[in-house]
């Protein structure tokens, strides 16, 4: 443990809400914590068009999505302009069923948390943490003590009296996130809250996150451009490609079936081969005829030349023993020469010469093939998909 | 120690000597005269020494001229910087040709002639019925002091990146709560500066408070341009040491401040 927040069973569970009398807590209705029809976000104050297009995106209370994008896709913009602090052009942002395009930043139910966290330098960490109750009008005492209870639930309980300089670069995240929460909003937006970030403190703030946002009911949209912060802690993905949303989905769902070819090649979890279509489910590859599952046919309806996608998972190296064995039904087999072997930390996996091409195919750890090895490896080919060339 | 650096470090010394001398020496002399009976020529030092001229400020003309200018310069310091700060900040906020046009007016009245300014100023202050009178000498000395600090705060909030302004906003503060709770009490440092340069603007202020304030206006350069005019000597080192005080007294302040960050030696 990285100085993590404590299980469950060390926390009141009545710390996690405000007191009624002293903070709004957000109202139990059906509609979606967030709800983004058609916006369209300029970046910056030009009126040349440059910006987000049509961003269609809802958050539910208590859910969080993780925004991925490249650099420079506008995802910063688009958190910006959710919380109020940069324009809305066209379109539609919602909180909590409210229509707030045109509110005021501090009206929206909205909190916005920068990549590097603002604490204000001559407030007590305490009275950070208390500033938006402050700005309510919440009564001294009453705040210190609701601030003292969200400071304990980041475990910095001891260090309220601190100045935020004197703070280390995980206790400043967490001071943020507990004042973020403090505030109770409808909707937390989180910019890149990981990066630059070593891998320790990247663990121990992902974790905070997870935590405080354990039972909360605000929705969470953070903005990233690291997959596994995304998988870590979106509950679906949203993906910002070409300044437009190019899929929602959950993790599992965006791995086996990106929308398009432009999210296969982000997400980087495929290897890509070229196939000739040969009727409307039968494809030629290089090794060999291959049926597509019958989830990726439509989407290669018409076309002559495709793109297939095969995740690392499905090429598999098969074993000495069980060479001989009848494969399963869905996958299909077949022959190359290990040209190199790469060991990481996830497992063991051998490139494999296929005639004019290569692929990269699992290997047993204990028993990896040898360079220059002639082996047999398998594809599960429901796992395939394919999009136009 | 090589030849050469000897031959540095003398020269070193000789410049940091030149400099002492020519920055202390006209003060000590104010001191001496202030406290001499009597000082003839050829004499390095007074004869014989008396402290009259001290113990007479309190109730002469010069006393009241230095209280007439510290008025004169707090009121100057506070409303320049009053009115300065949201100026720096709307200038900060400005882009491209707009911004240059902008800080140009605001430096305007620095670079002007203050004689030259005094002159507009006059016609104006007139008009108003305020020729001759305090409070135009008040207005004529915020018009360079407005100007020296609002280019000060444009280079504060050209540097700030306002995430402390969004932060307060987006967890709920309004623009006035922004402003009381977050923008004012990170800017203490930037207040104290302006508010003391605005003070040193008006307290040294010859030429705007001559014309404007027409010699009805006892501030007290004017009371030593007059004691030197008149051959007071005493009278008037008194008076002269009287205008150094807030400057000294404000880079006392600015050395703590400096010292305090970290960006001098101690």
């Amino acid at each position: 443990m990285y100085g993590v927040i404590s299980p469950p069973k060390s926390v009141d569970t009545s710390n996690k809400r405000l007191p009624a009398e002293s903070a709004p807590v957000p109202e139990l209705t059906s509609a979606p914590a967030l709800s983004l029809d058609r916006v369209h976000a300029p970046f910056g104050d030009n009126e040349t068009g440059d910006g987000l297009h049509d961003i269609s995106l809802q958050v539910a209370r208590g859910e969080r999505v993780a925004l991925l994008g490249p650099s420079g896709e506008g995802k910063t913009s688009l958190l910006r302009a959710i919380a109020g602090l940069a324009r809305v052009s066209r379109g539609t942002v919602s909180v909590n069923g409210r229509d707030v395009t045109r509110t005021a930043p501090e009206a929206r139910g909205t909190v916005y948390l920068h990549q590097t966290p603002v604490l204000f330098p001559h407030l007590s960490v305490l009275d950070n943490v208390a500033f938006p109750l402050t700005v309510r009008g919440i009564a001294p005492d009453e705040r210190r003590r609701t601030a003292q209870r969200f400071l304990e639930r980041v475990q910095l309980g001891e260090l309220g009296a601190r100045l935020p300089h004197a703070l280390s670069g995980g206790q400043r995240h967490r001071v943020a996130l507990a004042r973020a929460l403090a505030a109770s909003p409808h909707v937390l937006l989180l910019d890149e809250p990981l990066s630059a970030l070593d891998p320790i403190l990247r663990r121990e703030v992902r974790e905070t996150i997870r935590d405080l946002h354990t039972d909360n009911p605000a929705g969470m949209l953070l903005v990233t451009h690291d997959l596994e912060d995304a998988t870590a802690l979106g509950d679906r993905i949203a993906i910002l490609l070409g300044r437009e949303l190019a899929q929602v989905a959950t993790v599992a769902t965006l791995f086996s079936q990106p929308a398009t070819l432009a999210v296969m090649r982000f997400l980087g979890v495929h290897q890509e081969f070229a196939g000739i279509m040969h009727d409307r489910e039968r494809v030629h590859t290089l090794f060999g005829t291959l049926t597509l599952p019958r989830e990726t046919t439509s989407a290669v309806h018409g076309a002559d030349q495709v793109v297939i996608g095969v995740r690392a998972d499905a090429l598999r190296c098969v074993p000495g023993h069980e060479a001989h064995e009848t494969p399963p039904t869905h996958a299909i087999r077949f022959s190359g020469r290990v040209t190199n072997l790469h060991h990481r930390p996830s497992g063991s996996s051998a490139v494999v010469q296929v005639g004019e091409s290569t692929v990269e195919a699992l290997s047993d750890r204990m028993h990896p093939p040898m360079v220059d090895d002639s082996i047999i490896v398998s594809l599960d080919t429901r796992g395939l998909i394919a999009f136009p060339r | 120690m090589t030849r050469a650096s000897l031959h540095h470090s003398a020269w070193r010394f000789a410049l940091i000597g030149a400099l002492t001398l020519s920055t202390f020496v006209p003060f000590v002399i104010l001191l001496l005269q202030s406290v001499s009976l009597q000082w003839r020529w050829p004499d390095v030092l007074p004869q014989s020494f008396t402290l009259r001229a001290w113990s007479d400020v309190f109730g002469s003309a010069l006393g009241r001229a230095a209280v007439t200018s510290a008025l004169l310069a707090v009121t100057t310091a506070l409303t320049a910087t009053a009115f300065a700060l949201p100026i720096g900040r709307a200038l900060a906020r400005l882009h491209g040709p707009a911004r240059h046009l902008a800080a140009a007016l605001v430096f305007l009245p620095v670079a002007a002639p203050p004689i030259a300014l005094g002159a507009g100023l006059q016609i104006g202050a007139l008009s108003l019925g305020l020729g001759g009178s305090a409070v135009g000498v008040w207005l004529a000395h915020c018009v360079p002091a407005v100007g020296y600090v609002a280019l000060l705060f444009l280079g504060v909030f050209t540097t700030r990146s306002g995430e402390d302004e969004e932060a307060a906003r987006s967890h709920g503060a309004n623009p006035w709560q922004t402003w009381r709770l977050v923008i004012l009490p990170s800017l203490r440092g930037p207040i104290a500066e302006a508010l003391a340069i605005a003070f040193l603007i008006s307290w040294a202020q010859v030429a705007l408070t001559l014309v404007v304030g027409g010699g009805a206006v006892r501030a007290l350069p004017i009371e030593v341009l007059a004691l030197v005019r008149a051959g007071q000597e005493r009278e008037a080192a008194v008076g002269a040491l009287l205008l150094v005080m807030p400057a000294i007294a404000a880079l006392a302040a600015l050395r703590v401040g400096v010292r305090r960050t970290d960006a001098l030696p101690a």
